[in-house]
C-alpha cells in the first residue's frame, strides 16, 4: 500500500496512539494526517479521551484501612506476627489467672462456709447435703468444674474483643492513605467560597448528604421537641420559657448552621411576608430544580446535566445567594442554605453512589414542598 | 528460587502499590468491593506462592494478577456484549465529532457514566492500555486473544466510549429542563 485513506488511518487509530505501529504503518498514517485535517482532530480526540480516562481514574486511587487489616488477617491470621506473641502471651496469663482466682474463689468459699457456721452439725447420712459435703470432702483440692472454665473464658473472651483495640492501635500506627476525597461537594460556607473550592474539598471533609442527612437526623429530633414544647405549652400559659427553653435545645452542629426550619416539619403559621415576585420566583426555580434531581437516576447524569444546564443558564446559585438577604427570618436562610447546597454540589463532579445519598437527603428533607411554601409566601 | 517475603515487605508493597492495583481494578470489574476482594486475593497470593526472582518483579507480577482475577470475574459475570463490527463504530466518523468544548469537570462525570455503561470487555482493555499503560503483548496474554486482535479491539472500545459519552451530551441538548416559570402559573 503506498498510502492510507481516512478509513485506513482509523483502523490503526489505536496503534499510532499507542506506539504499538510497526515503522511502515506509522510513517504512512503520519503522511496521511499531515495532509488530513480531521484525521489529526480524531487522533486528538482520542488523545484527550485517553488523558481524562488517566486523570478520572487516578482520582480512585485509595487503600483503605479496612481493606489491609483484611489482607493482614488472612495472611497472618487474626492479627499480624508482633501482636500475635502478645496475644499467646496474655491468653497464658488469662489461663493462669482463671486458675489462680478459682482457687482462691474456692479457698474463700471454703473459708466463708466455716466461719459463717462453725457450729453446725454434719448432714445426716443419706441426706442430700450431706452427700453434698462428703462429695466434696473426698476432692477437696479439685475446684468444682464451673468455676475455672468460667473465669478463665471470661478471660479470653476479654483478650479476643481487646483484639480490635490492637488492630486499632496498630492501624493509628501505621497510618494509610485516606480515600479518595469527594470531590465538589460544597461546605456550607459562602457561595462564593464553595464556588472557589468546589475542586479541592477537602478528604476530611464529610460528605454533602452525610451533612444534610446529619442536619436532617438533628431536625427531626428538634422537631419532636418542638412538638413536645408546643404540647407543654398548650397547657401552661408560660410560652415564652417554653420557647425559650426550645432555644436552648437547639445544637450547634460545626460546619452546618442548626437547622431552625424544623418548624416548617410542623408547618408553623408563616410571617406575613412583603410580596416579592423576583424572591419568589427564585425560590420557586430551586425548588422545581431539586425535584427534578430527586426524580433524577437513570444512571446517565443526563438529567444532573439538565440541572446544570438551567443552573447556568438562568444564573440560580447567584440569584438564589442574593435572594437570601430578603428572607424574612433564619429559618427561612437556613432553608435557602440548604437548596443552594445541594444545588450548588450539581456543578461538581457527581459520582451515582452520592447522587443517590443526596437524592433520599432531598426527599427526606422535603426541600421541594418547603421551597415552594416559602415562594408561596412572598409570590402573594 | 520463589521471593522470600518479610511482614515488613509485604505491608511496605501494600502501602506503595494497593492504591494504584485498587484503582485497577475497580476500573476493570467497575466494583469497589469486587475490585477489594481481588486486591485482597492477589496480596495473598503473592505472600503464599510468591513469584520467583528478585523483588523488582513483584510490582508487574502483582499487576497481571490483578488483571486476571479481574477478568476471571468479568467472566464469571458473563455480561460481555458481542464486539461490534469496526464499520459501525459511527464515533470513529469525524463528520459527526463534537465540536463543542466542556470542561474538566462536566468530561470527568461523562466519562465516569459511560465506562459504567461500557461492555465489561471494551472497559477491561481500555483501562489496561490507558491507566496501566500494558502493552498490547501483556493484554493479549492476559485477555487470551491473539496479539493481532488487540488493536481491533483498543478500536472498538475507544469508539464505544466516545459514543457513549457524546450520547449522553446529546441526550442532555436535545431536552433542555424548562423551567414552569411562577409567572406562567400565577
Amino acid at each position: 500500500m503506498e498510502r492510507y485513506e481516512c478509513q485506513d488511518v482509523q483502523a490503526v487509530l489505536s496503534g499510532l496512539l499507542d506506539g504499538e505501529l510497526d515503522a511502515d504503518a506509522s510513517h504512512l498514517a503520519e503522511a496521511h494526517l499531515s495532509q488530513c485535517r480531521p484525521c489529526r482532530d480524531l487522533l486528538q480526540q482520542a488523545e484527550e479521551t485517553d488523558d481524562l480516562l488517566r486523570t478520572t481514574m487516578a482520582r480512585h486511587e485509595s487503600w483503605p484501612a479496612s481493606l489491609e487489616r483484611r489482607i493482614r488477617s488472612e495472611v497472618f491470621g487474626v492479627i499480624d506476627g508482633a501482636e500475635v506473641n502478645h496475644r499467646r502471651r496474655r491468653l497464658l496469663f488469662a489461663a493462669w489467672s482463671g486458675w489462680s482466682i478459682a482457687a482462691i474463689v474456692m479457698f474463700g468459699l471454703g473459708f466463708s462456709l466455716s466461719t459463717r457456721w462453725p457450729g453446725q452439725t454434719p448432714a445426716a447420712p443419706g441426706s442430700a447435703a450431706g452427700l453434698a459435703t462428703r462429695e466434696s470432702e473426698t476432692s477437696p483440692t479439685k475446684p468444682p468444674l464451673w468455676i475455672a472454665p468460667v473465669g478463665s473464658e471470661v478471660l479470653a473472651r476479654d483478650i479476643f474483643d481487646d483484639s480490635s483495640l490492637l488492630l486499632a492501635a496498630s492501624e493509628s500506627q501505621n497510618p494509610v492513605d485516606p480515600p479518595a476525597p469527594i470531590e465538589s461537594a460544597a461546605a456550607p460556607a459562602g457561595p462564593a467560597e464553595t464556588l472557589a473550592s468546589v475542586e479541592t474539598f477537602p478528604a476530611s471533609a464529610p460528605r454533602l448528604s452525610d451533612r444534610v442527612l446529619t442536619g436532617v437526623e438533628s431536625e427531626m429530633a428538634l422537631a419532636e421537641s418542638f412538638r413536645d414544647l408546643a404540647l407543654a405549652s398548650a397547657t401552661t400559659p408560660d410560652a415564652p420559657a417554653a420557647s425559650a427553653s426550645a432555644a436552648a435545645l437547639e445544637p450547634e452542629q460545626p460546619g452546618f448552621e442548626a437547622p431552625t426550619e424544623a418548624l416548617a416539619l410542623s408547618e408553623p403559621a408563616p410571617a406575613a411576608s412583603a410580596a416579592d415576585p423576583a424572591t419568589a420566583e427564585v425560590l420557586h426555580q430551586a425548588s422545581v430544580l431539586l425535584t427534578f434531581l430527586e426524580q433524577a437516576g437513570d444512571g446517565s447524569f443526563g438529567d444532573v446535566r439538565k440541572v446544570q444546564q438551567a443552573l447556568t443558564s438562568d444564573d440560580v446559585l447567584e440569584r438564589l445567594a442574593l435572594a437570601r438577604g430578603d428572607l424574612d427570618s433564619p429559618d427561612s436562610v437556613d432553608l435557602v442554605n440548604r437548596a443552594w447546597t445541594v444545588l450548588e454540589w450539581t456543578t461538581g463532579s457527581v459520582d451515582q453512589e452520592e447522587l443517590e445519598r443526596v437524592r433520599q437527603s432531598i426527599a427526606m428533607q422535603d426541600l421541594p414542598g418547603r421551597l415552594e411554601r416559602l415562594s408561596d409566601r412572598y409570590w402573594n | 528460587m520463589p521471593l522470600s517475603l518479610t511482614e515488613n515487605d509485604l505491608g511496605r508493597l501494600m502501602k506503595a502499590m494497593g492504591p494504584r492495583l485498587l484503582a485497577l481494578a475497580r476500573g476493570i470489574c467497575r466494583d469497589t468491593a469486587v475490585a477489594e476482594d481481588v486486591v485482597q486475593e492477589a496480596f495473598v497470593k503473592l505472600w503464599n506462592t510468591p513469584p520467583d526472582g528478585p523483588e523488582q518483579v513483584v510490582p508487574s507480577w502483582l499487576k497481571r494478577v490483578v488483571v486476571n482475577l479481574s477478568i476471571n470475574h468479568l467472566r464469571r459475570r458473563k455480561n460481555t456484549e458481542s464486539l461490534p463490527e469496526f464499520s459501525e463504530d459511527r464515533a470513529l466518523r469525524h463528520d459527526e465529532r463534537p465540536e463543542r468544548q466542556i470542561d474538566l469537570t462536566d468530561n470527568m462525570r461523562r466519562l465516569e457514566s459511560a465506562l459504567s455503561r461500557l461492555p465489561d470487555d471494551k472497559r477491561a482493555i481500555l483501562v489496561m492500555k490507558v491507566y496501566d499503560e500494558m502493552s498490547y503483548e501483556e493484554i493479549a496474554r492476559a485477555m487470551d486473544i491473539p496479539i493481532g486482535t488487540v488493536m481491533s479491539r483498543l478500536n472498538r472500545a475507544r469508539a464505544a466510549l466516545k459514543d457513549l459519552m457524546e450520547a449522553d451530551l446529546k441526550h442532555a441538548e436535545a431536552d433542555p429542563l424548562i423551567f414552569p416559570l411562577r409567572r406562567a402559573q400565577g
